[in-house]
């Protein structure tokens, strides 16, 4: 066989992983990892389906004083608008001048598609008679000294046209209220960006816009230094979907390269550490990477995206494994045959331990979260690859070692160590520490409000939540999807919906709601309000003529004329048939935010405010099939919830069925109960460590309950057996086996370990629980079980 | 939903009559001109300002002229301010209560003094004005102080809310004597109004009942 260089291997083998690694395309939409069902997470869907633009990101601007956020806005928003290639679009707040401009088109739909009761108001107020009594309103406003909004609205719309509290008066809460745009100081202003030039719905495309964005804005904050001094520094937060996505793509990427690159190098030091060999180690290292593309190849083909969570299987499945190339390897070097016989002689139990791994984690697709059930799917397949990859490439390598007369420098373990009698003092002291703790400080429970899938460190959460917080009623806001398949249809259940959450609040589980009802169309309504339109635009002439009788200049009668332009286009488009929808960029941009249509489904978008946001009722009482929530708040109790069902579904009856196999492999109860006592012993060793540490048990990590289950039976049941074989030799045990369960053990809880810097923490904390489950099963079946064995079988010391 | 936004111009002429009251006058090219003028409010108990309004607003033709009256007992706590002869607005602050009469209208409006609610301006003059330099510079940030024939003109930007919408806002001081003669606010959308001081009496005797106007046959209201 012609020898190749090991770093030859290792580059050729790792740059075909690297390209398999970056092919793979991450998923970024973090609510399809949870269970569909839930009516939160459709309203996350939904939300995202009809309301969120995959290229509009928001730009927030906070300074000290209010005229230094409104100038700086100003300035970044013109910067922006010179880079057409960039940006195509910038949504300010608008100045009054603008306002007046770009209003008319808005308030004349609003009007049009308000209650007939209302509109009549109007037409009184500009009747021959009332239009005097508005004009003298407004003059006296005018001249009363004041100098307010209130007094320069009137003075660009003396008619009161933008009065339209009234209108929307019961039905859709305040219209002109907390400004969506800026907080009630002006310090902190908000400005919405249309990207272009790229495909959004690609991560990557994303993150390369928003990069240059992101130097746009560097360059701005450097102008803006340089021409306003330091001490007028503006904090400028990106946010919004492009951000989002950006950010989970590039981290997932991040985590995964990461954890398999760290993975790899703490298997490396352990296999050095025990056997002091290179030439092994490369190959080893070959293989396992050889392993990760083609599981990567099959995965990205049978499940196409790849989600942040399976963004840990990587290194889930190095750890797991290395451990058949080690028993190879062992095995080569003992028996010295060659590859049939190796394969003989080991074959059947590795693809045995693959196949009960594989189970394993396949039963992750019994839990609620499908993001979990995928990883579970991954790992699954990439044991099952990793088992025949090594038995046919790493095998036939593994014999050509025991030709080589090295003799190796391994740790050795022997029997001394833990005694009988601390073994015993720790198996009473252990269990009675945990009862002890959780009577006295806290039962083991899931962390409220945990949500999994949140980004750690993230830059777009990070403006996010500033800009919940600085703009005025957007605290425990949460968005609500109302959906109908048509208009008529979402008006029924927009009215249904209303009948429900004024219930809601009603019995104090609402605090708070705004309903979009004035802007959502309404076909009959228009066409009632018809009449009453063509009446009012009879008297356009004459309205005119008086504002410019009482001293009203060209700006000041512009909203005014623009109100009846856009009335005639509407009537235009009625007598067309068509429905009337407002037109001017403000009104397609406001009207666009409660009002959707996609693929004939036709969505309106509310906002309830709970109560108690973490509290489920609330969520009970609004919610219908056509009526969703997109809760954070309430997410995380749903998924706890749904989380203690699958352990009691899932988990109870699946130890119920481990231990009476447990019980037909040993047949004989004092090594069954010996084996569960060890899983018992361990629990309670992570029961002590989630008491008294950070450590901590939520709804993503508990599901990592069966597999600590799995490998602790594994470890305890590989030791009783190489108990009875030595005759409770607890130094052969450990030379043996021990080494062995040392190293997978080590392995394993390295891979899951790695997952700790994890940017979703859910995966993190995943990790770290089933690394440091691992590690107390190894070193409970290596140090503690056998002298607990000689023990339970009265053999002497 | 976005129709117009809140709070985007600020009331402040009411406001700076009686920040005027407060702190008459200063001279310098710096911020000891600020400190000139603060110096001149020790021993000032009440006042009576008479003053000359003008505003122009890009939506009207012609700017609107209007006279005025402001007295403050800073003793009580109290403030009348008016304009038009007879008045037409009167703003009174008593008992922690704010009330805006529109004496043509005979309507009236009665807010809170310390309400949120109230328009930047009334709580300006509800909740009082900087009688020290310190107090000045947290709530106007200086842009400059330039000198216009025997006037210092102190060109600010009003911080926190009230200077929303505020594109400047200048007090004019006497040279000679750091009192302040006037002031000019401009607007965002280039509307402006120039405050002009014609009588300043400090220590003026103030009767009690000025500030509790007769509203009997007013109808409350919200304007």
């Amino acid at each position: 066989m012609t020898r190749l260089h090991p770093i030859i291997v290792v580059t050729v083998i790792g740059a075909i992983a690297a390209f398999c690694i970056l092919r793979v395309q991450f998923s970024a939409t973090l609510y399809e990892m949870l269970p569909p069902d839930l009516p939160e997470v459709q309203g996350m869907d939904r939300l995202n389906r009809y309301f969120s633009r995959d290229g509009q990101l928001i730009v927030t601007v906070k300074a000290e004083e209010s005229y230094l956020a409104e100038e700086a806005i100003l300035s970044l928003s013109a910067k922006m608008e010179e880079t057409p290639h960039l940006i195509s679009e910038v949504f300010r707040e608008l100045s009054l001048t603008e306002l007046v401009t770009e209003g008319g088109g808005l308030l004349s739909w609003l009007w049009m598609n308000g209650s007939s009761e209302n509109l009549a108001d109007l037409e009184s107020r500009l009747s021959a008679a009332g239009s005097p009594v508005a004009i003298g309103e407004a003059m006296a406003s005018l001249q009363s000294g004041f100098f307010d909004q209130d007094v320069i609205v009137t003075s660009y719309d003396p008619l009161g046209f933008s009065k339209i509290g009234g209108l929307m008066d019961g039905d859709a809460g305040d219209a002109s209220g907390p400004d969506p745009m800026a907080s009630s100081d002006g310090t902190f202003q908000v400005m919405y960006v249309e990207g272009a030039g790229v495909d959004f719905s690609n991560y990557r495309d994303a993150d390369v816009w928003l990069k240059k964005v992101k130097a746009l804005v560097e360059e701005w904050e450097h102008e803006w230094i340089a021409t306003q001094g330091e001490e007028s520094a503006i904090e400028i937060g990106l946010t919004g979907t492009p951000a989002f996505m950006a950010e989970v793509g590039t981290e997932m990427e991040k985590d995964m390269t990461i954890s398999v690159v760290a993975t790899m190098l703490l298997i490396s030091l352990l296999f050095w550490i025990m056997h002091r060999r290179t030439r092994p180690l490369s190959w080893l290292i070959s293989a396992m990477l050889a392993i990760l593309a083609i599981t990567i190849l099959i995965g990205g083909a049978l499940f196409g995206d790849l989600s942040v969570m399976s963004a840990g299987f990587a290194a889930i499945l190095m750890g797991l494994a290395v451990d058949y190339g080690i028993v190879l390897y062992r095995e080569a070097m003992d028996s010295g045959g060659d590859a049939k016989a190796l394969r003989r002689s080991v074959g059947p139990g590795i693809l045995w331990a693959a196949a009960t791994t594989a189970v394993v984690f396949l039963s992750l697709n019994l839990s609620s979260l499908p993001g979990l059930a995928e990883m579970g799917n991954l790992v699954a397949m990439g044991v099952v690859v990793g088992a025949l990859v090594m038995l046919y490439g790493f095998g036939p390598v593994a014999v050509s070692f025991n030709k080589e007369v090295v003799k190796e420098r391994s740790v050795d373990l022997t029997g001394k160590g833990v005694t009988r009698v601390s073994a015993m003092v720790l198996a009473v002291l252990v269990p009675i520490a945990a009862i002890t703790s959780m009577a006295v400080k806290e039962m083991p429970h899931l962390e409220a409000n945990f949500h999994p899938f949140r980004i750690r460190e993230s830059p777009s959460m990070v403006a996010w939540q500033q800009l919940q917080s600085e703009l005025a009623g957007r605290e425990n806001a949460v968005p609500t999807v109302i959906t109908g398949d048509s208009i008529e249809a979402l008006n029924r259940e927009l009215g249904n919906a209303a009948e429900r959450i004024e219930s809601a609040k009603k019995s104090h589980l609402l605090t708070d709601y705004v309903l979009p009802m004035a802007f959502i169309p309404r076909p009959e309504q228009q066409l009632k309000n018809l009449e009453a339109i063509e009446s009012l635009l009879k008297e356009e002439a004459r309205l005119i003529s008086e504002l410019n009788e009482a001293g009203f200049s060209e700006e000041g009668t512009r909203l005014t004329k623009a109100v009846f332009a856009a009335w005639k286009s509407y009537l235009g488009q009625l007598a067309n048939g068509e429905l009337a929808l407002p037109t001017g960029k403000l009104a397609v941009w406001s009207i666009d935010r409660l009002f959707a249509e996609r693929d004939g489904v036709y969505a309106a978008l509310a906002t309830v405010k709970p109560s108690i946001p973490e509290d489920r009722e609330w969520v009970a009482a609004v919610c219908s099939p056509n009526t969703v929530v997109a809760s954070l708040g309430s997410l995380g109790t749903a998924l706890n919830e749904r989380i203690g069902q699958d352990i009691l579904r899932v988990f109870l009856p699946m130890m119920a069925l481990l231990s009476a196999m447990l019980g037909l492999v040993f047949r004989h109860w004092k090594d069954l109960l010996l084996s569960l006592f060890s899983l018992v012993f361990t629990g309670c060793l992570i029961v002590l460590l989630t008491i008294w540490t950070p450590m901590s048990w939520n709804s993503f990590n508990i599901c990592g309950l069966p597999l600590l289950f799995g490998t602790g039976l594994d470890f305890s049941i590989h030791m009783i057996f190489a108990l009875r074989r030595s005759g409770g030799d607890v130094g052969a045990a450990r030379a043996g086996i021990g080494k062995a369960l040392i190293f997978c053990g080590t392995s394993s809880a390295i891979g899951f370990g790695s997952l700790a810097s994890a940017s979703a923490y859910g995966l993190a904390s995943l990790g770290v629980v089933c690394a440091v489950g691992i590690l107390a099963n190894m070193m409970v079946a290596v140090w503690l079980l056998p002298r607990w064995y000689r023990w339970a079988h009265r053999l002497s010391s | 939903m976005m129709v117009f936004p809140e709070r985007h111009f600020s009331p402040f002429l009411a406001a700076c009559l009686v920040f005027a009251a407060f702190t008459p006058a200063t001279n310098a090219a710096d911020m000891s001109v600020v400190q000139r003028w603060m110096s001149t409010n020790s021993g000032v108990r009440t006042i009576k300002i008479d003053f000359t309004q003008t505003r122009t607003m890009t939506s009207m033709k012609v700017p609107i002229r209007q006279s005025g009256s402001l007295w403050l007992n800073y003793g009580s706590n109290q403030f009348r301010w008016q304009v038009g002869s007879p008045p037409q607005t009167i703003v009174t602050k008593h008992n922690g209560q704010l009330y805006i009469i529109r004496t043509a209208m005979k309507k009236y409006e009665r807010r809170s003094a310390n309400s949120g609610d109230v328009p930047h301006g009334l709580m300006a003059m509800a909740t009082g004005f900087p009688r020290s330099t310190s107090e000045f510079e947290r709530k106007y940030s200086v842009q400059s102080i330039d000198t216009a024939g025997s006037t210092y003109e102190i060109v600010t930007q009003p911080k926190g809310q009230a200077g929303r919408g505020v594109k400047t806002f200048t007090f004019i001081l006497g040279r000679d004597d750091y009192r302040l003669r006037g002031m000019e606010i401009v607007l965002s959308d280039g509307s402006y109004v120039k405050t002009a001081f014609n009588r300043v009496a400090p220590n003026a005797g103030i009767p009690g009942n000025l500030f509790t106007p007769d509203i009997t046959g007013f109808t409350e209201t919200k304007f």
